[in-house]
């Protein structure tokens, strides 16, 4: 499984979880929103966003519904599980501390 | 947090395991869905729609191998993986239904084989005796130190009596004596064996009645008219009815029968002897009598914290003091205590005790050949099969498939054959048992209520079969998945022929096959070739046209010794008379094996004190005529007359060996012996051949014939008759029966045998264990032939190519017959030179079982080593002359 060289482990997952949280949608859909949201800085290739959504699938995160879209066609919905959730904010937390912890770093006049 | 998570993937897991068709498909339209919307998008963006589309798929990256890292997220793959395997493995294997059936029938004979073997093993040697602590349980023998060959006789009763008293080492010895009688009282009167055992008998086994109870040791007056009865006697001939307290007659004496035995008992001593169906009380008093006639059987229970090493110190301690308390009859008569499980396993054959033990080990270590040879075959096998596959797993591997996973697949077709071949070996097994038991002598195992197979011999299989398995599955798998998969794939097409290290192998294989099948034919083949030694030796007695029967009269009817004499010298004159038969007589001796001996003390001059010899003689109690109805040459003197019984007369008769042990070139017509315990003096009046009375390869035992006199005849109700006849013997079974019935209707005839029966039975352990190891070695030898066989055709199979272009460019078809041959020659000639330096260095082990010929025979190597050629020869043959018959055109086009 690849990801985009400049995200971190995990994140990739965390930024899905988020787009879910605020409403259900599938996996075209949640590509076109990240790329939107982070003003095409985030490159996330569509290839990489499927098994990260199986997995979360698999790990009971998130999960699916087989809806028919506007155009008529049919297409897998995600959704966040009560679970997904309660990992969100465990994830968002972690990554507060984490960016906080290098911008610290990063501060630091040289001598 | 678990149990949540649970509830959401649980069932997704389960889904993607049953409903993978499903599953997959939904994956499909997925991205097809997300396909499409992207090439919208980019149509939108003004690309051609053949861009757009391009374009969106380019994004995706691969769409096969998305959907696979899709399906590696489910974490069911493993599981999958497995299934695929299997269906795979299945539909290999029937597509190949030659190879499948000769691996599959190949391993089953190994694995039945060894398994057949093994319940037989688990039932003789590892499963306990059923009794109370049978480790603490000896039998008690008594040993003249003067016999000649025998380790332990029976003891007599009045010293077992001594042993009970003065014995510490033991909380408890009882005595038991072998009987036959008569029984009246259940549906048919019939002739049936059984024991006078004393009333602390079964306590001492510790196994009670299953119906009714054992003797009290309280009451023995009650007890003499109490019987029990065997399991077996009871279903077959008293219907499993209600039997307690019924009273059936033995020997005409009305018995009450107080108990039954369970089915699963049976006798502790050797079951060389017939079992027993029937219990009466052995009461002390009859115990107390005769001191001086061995013949009670005597077993023991060891006091607790008493070792079989402090019991035997104190029995010689005893044994002494009675010998010195004794001197008539207990002078030299030591005691020998030994472990039951022991003597349980021990047959009397040649003349001394030998446990079954090495045998049957012998006869695993056969199975376990077989076995290997079968492994060795189907690894072979298999490794062809797998080198004909090579191809396809190249192409696997470059398509992606790791190198564990085609590893995996050989595995799991490999397991598949043999759990096939397990199944089927099950069946061979059960089959193989039943015969191992059917074939057995008599005596020879336990009884067959034993024997069954169980879960531990389950077990045994199925580890076997994992065994094989992963071992012929390994070898293969670890050769094909190289990483230089170009060069196999290249040298596949080119058809270039195996590389040398993968021939090496095979050829290995069959070598190894070929010298364990060598050394099983050896082995074979001395055994035949002892069998035949010992068929060869001269028995003693003449068993062309002769017969023999047992004849036991009741004992309360002929109770006077002279009943006994007038009985069967009145038979005698009957049977003699009627036409056809030549001579009748009768001897003690059933088939000439002694039934009593002892101490005879014989007169003469010699320079040491005190004037006397002494040996330790069996006895044998006989008619006029007996000798030449039984065909024992006489050798000086003369035969017992009628004179010689009208009056009474004190003579004997001396076997050759007897003659010839005291005093060897003397004359010993008119020297008089007398038993130890007495004062009477007779005098030898004749010497005879010996008789091989403990079988053919045992030397002959000292032996003395006394006439049926009233002073002999003494408790000799069970005698045997012998007949010699012009016409085949069995034809007159029923005259003579009827003579016997004119005397006495009650007398019936038992034990009927001819004289080649009675040879056959002296040879019988060695033939069971003859028949039985050439039967393994035959089947190695098939299984190795078709080694060879299936070896030689793949490889020639493999260089059809290279044979195309031998013979195109100017080669003979006998030249190509000669390739061939020569590669199988070469395996031969190694495979020979191993299998001999092997049956040589293995000679040790068979030392024991071989009779007159020694472990390393050049004559037996010689035959077997020509019999493997032949039959390797053939094996090459047919695929040496497909060879011969190769198309050029043909060859040069397959790859």
């Amino acid at each position: 499984m690849s990801k985009p060289p400049d995200l971190v482990q995990g994140t990739l997952d965390m930024l899905l979880l988020k787009i879910l949280a605020l409403e259900p949608m599938n996996g075209y859909a949640i590509s076109q929103r990240l790329k939107q949201v982070s003003r095409d800085v985030l490159q996330v290739s569509d290839g990489s966003l499927y098994p990260a959504l199986h997995k979360l699938e698999q790990e009971g995160w998130i999960k699916a519904e087989w809806k028919t879209t506007d155009n008529n066609r049919r297409a897998k919905f995600y959704s966040l599980t009560k679970l997904g959730r309660r990992q969100l904010e465990t994830e968002a937390r972690n990554w507060s501390r984490l960016s906080a912890a290098i911008s610290n770093v990063v501060k630091l006049e040289e001598a | 947090m678990r149990p949540d998570k649970w509830i959401y993937t649980l069932p997704l897991r389960l889904r993607s395991l049953f409903r993978r068709r499903d599953v997959d498909r939904e994956l499909d339209e997925e991205l097809r869905y997300h396909i499409e919307r992207k090439t919208e998008e980019n149509l939108a963006r003004g690309m051609t729609s053949r861009e757009a589309r391009r374009a969106a798929l380019l994004e995706i990256g691969g769409i096969e191998r998305r959907k696979e890292e899709c399906r590696d997220t489910r974490r069911v793959t493993w599981l999958q993986d497995f299934a695929q395997d299997l269906r795979y493995g299945i539909r290999m294997l029937r597509k190949s239904p030659g190879f499948t059936a000769v691996a599959v029938l190949t391993l089953a004979l190994g694995i039945g084989a060894t398994t057949g073997l093994f319940s037989v093993v688990n039932a003789v040697l590892i499963r306990a005796l059923p009794f109370r602590d049978p480790q603490r349980l000896v039998a008690l023998f008594q040993s003249p130190n003067k016999s000649k060959g025998l380790i332990g006789i029976a003891a007599d009763g009045p010293d077992i009596l001594d042993w009970e008293r003065d014995g510490h080492s033991f909380s408890d010895v009882a005595a038991s004596l072998l009987d036959a009688a008569n029984i009246i009282g259940g549906r048919v009167p019939q002739h049936v064996n059984g024991e006078k055992v004393t009333a602390n008998y079964f306590d001492l086994l510790g196994v009670r009645a299953s119906i009714g109870r054992t003797f009290s040791r309280d009451n023995e007056q009650s007890g003499q008219s109490e019987v029990i009865l065997s399991y077996a006697l009871w279903r077959t001939s008293f219907g499993g009815q209600n039997i307690l307290g019924r009273t059936i007659a033995l020997d005409g004496q009305p018995f009450t029968v107080i108990g039954v035995m369970p089915a699963l008992f049976h006798d502790p001593r050797t079951w060389a002897n017939p079992q027993s169906e029937y219990w009466i009380l052995l009461p002390r008093t009859e115990l107390a009598k005769n001191r001086g006639e061995h013949m009670y059987a005597s077993l023991g229970r060891l006091a607790p914290n008493v070792t079989l090493a402090q019991a035997q110190q104190e029995m010689d301690l005893i044994g002494d003091r009675d010998a010195r308390a004794f001197p008539n009859t207990n002078e030299g008569m030591g005691v020998r205590v030994s472990p039951l499980e022991q003597v349980n396993l021990q047959t009397f054959e040649e003349g001394h005790f030998q446990s079954v033990r090495p045998a049957i080990l012998l006869l695993q270590l056969a199975a376990g050949f077989l076995l290997l040879i079968a492994c060795a075959n189907v690894a072979s096998l298999m490794l062809s099969k797998s080198l004909e596959r090579h191809k396809e797993f190249a192409l696997r591997a470059a398509m992606g498939a790791g190198r564990w996973r085609i590893i995996r697949q050989l595995l799991t077709e490999s397991v598949l054959l043999s759990l096939l071949a397990s199944g089927v070996g099950i069946v061979l097994a059960v089959w193989c048992a039943k015969a191992l038991l059917a074939l057995a002598p008599e005596g020879y195992l336990p009884p067959t209520v034993n024997i069954h197979l169980d879960l531990s011999v389950l077990a045994f299989a199925l580890c076997i079969a994992a065994a094989t398995g992963i071992s012929f599955g390994l070898l293969p798998a670890l050769r094909v998945s190289r990483k230089n998969l170009n060069e196999d794939l290249k040298r596949a097409i080119l058809g270039a022929g195996d590389s040398r290290s993968r021939v090496r192998i095979r050829g290995a294989l069959v070598v190894l096959e070929l010298s364990a099948t060598f050394v099983l034919l050896a082995g074979g083949g001395l055994m035949v070739r002892s069998l035949a030694s010992l068929l060869a030796v001269n028995a003693g007695f003449n068993p062309q046209h002769f017969f023999t029967a047992g004849l036991s009269l009741p004992a309360q009817q002929y109770s006077k010794p002279e009943q006994i004499v007038r009985f069967f010298t009145t038979v005698q004159q009957r049977v003699r008379n009627l036409p056809g038969i030549t001579d009748a007589a009768f001897t003690s001796a059933p088939e000439f094996e002694v039934t009593s001996s002892s101490d005879i003390i014989v007169e003469g001059h010699s320079a040491e004190p005190p004037g006397f010899r002494e040996v330790w003689a069996q006895i044998c109690v006989i008619t006029p005529d007996f000798f030449r109805a039984a065909g024992i040459p006489l050798l000086q003197g003369r035969d017992f007359s009628r004179a010689d019984i009208a009056r009474e007369a004190n003579v004997a008769i001396v076997s050759r060996s007897f003659a010839e042990h005291l005093w060897p070139h003397q004359n010993w017509l008119g020297k008089r012996v007398r038993f130890g315990n007495e004062k009477v003096w007779r005098e030898i009046v004749g010497i005879v051949g010996d008789v091989r009375q403990e079988g053919l390869a045992a030397s002959s035992l000292p032996e003395i014939y006394f006439p049926l006199v009233a002073e002999m005849a003494d408790g000799e109700n069970a005698m045997n008759i012998v007949v010699r006849s012009a016409v085949p013997p069995v034809l007159l079974t029923q005259d003579i029966g009827q003579q016997v019935a004119s005397v006495d209707s009650g007398v019936p005839l038992s034990e009927v045998r001819s004289g080649k029966e009675i040879l056959q039975e002296w040879s019988g352990y060695l033939r069971y264990r003859t028949v039985l190891l050439t039967s393994f070695a035959l089947i190695a030898l098939l299984i190795a032939a078709i080694g060879l066989f299936s070896a030689i055709c793949y490889t020639t199979t493999r260089r059809t190519h290279e044979i195309g272009i031998r013979i195109a460019l100017g080669a003979q078809r006998h030249d190509v017959f000669g390739l061939v041959m020569l590669q199988g020659v070469v395996l031969i000639l190694v495979g020979l030179g191993l299998g001999i330096m092997s049956a040589l260095a293995l000679a040790r082990l068979i030392t024991s079982f071989v009779y007159g010929v020694t472990p390393s025979d050049p004559i037996t190597f010689v035959g077997v080593s020509i019999l493997l050629v032949l039959v390797a020869l053939a094996a090459c043959y047919i695929p040496a002359r497909r060879a011969m018959r190769v198309d050029p055109m043909v060859a040069l086009r397959h790859d």
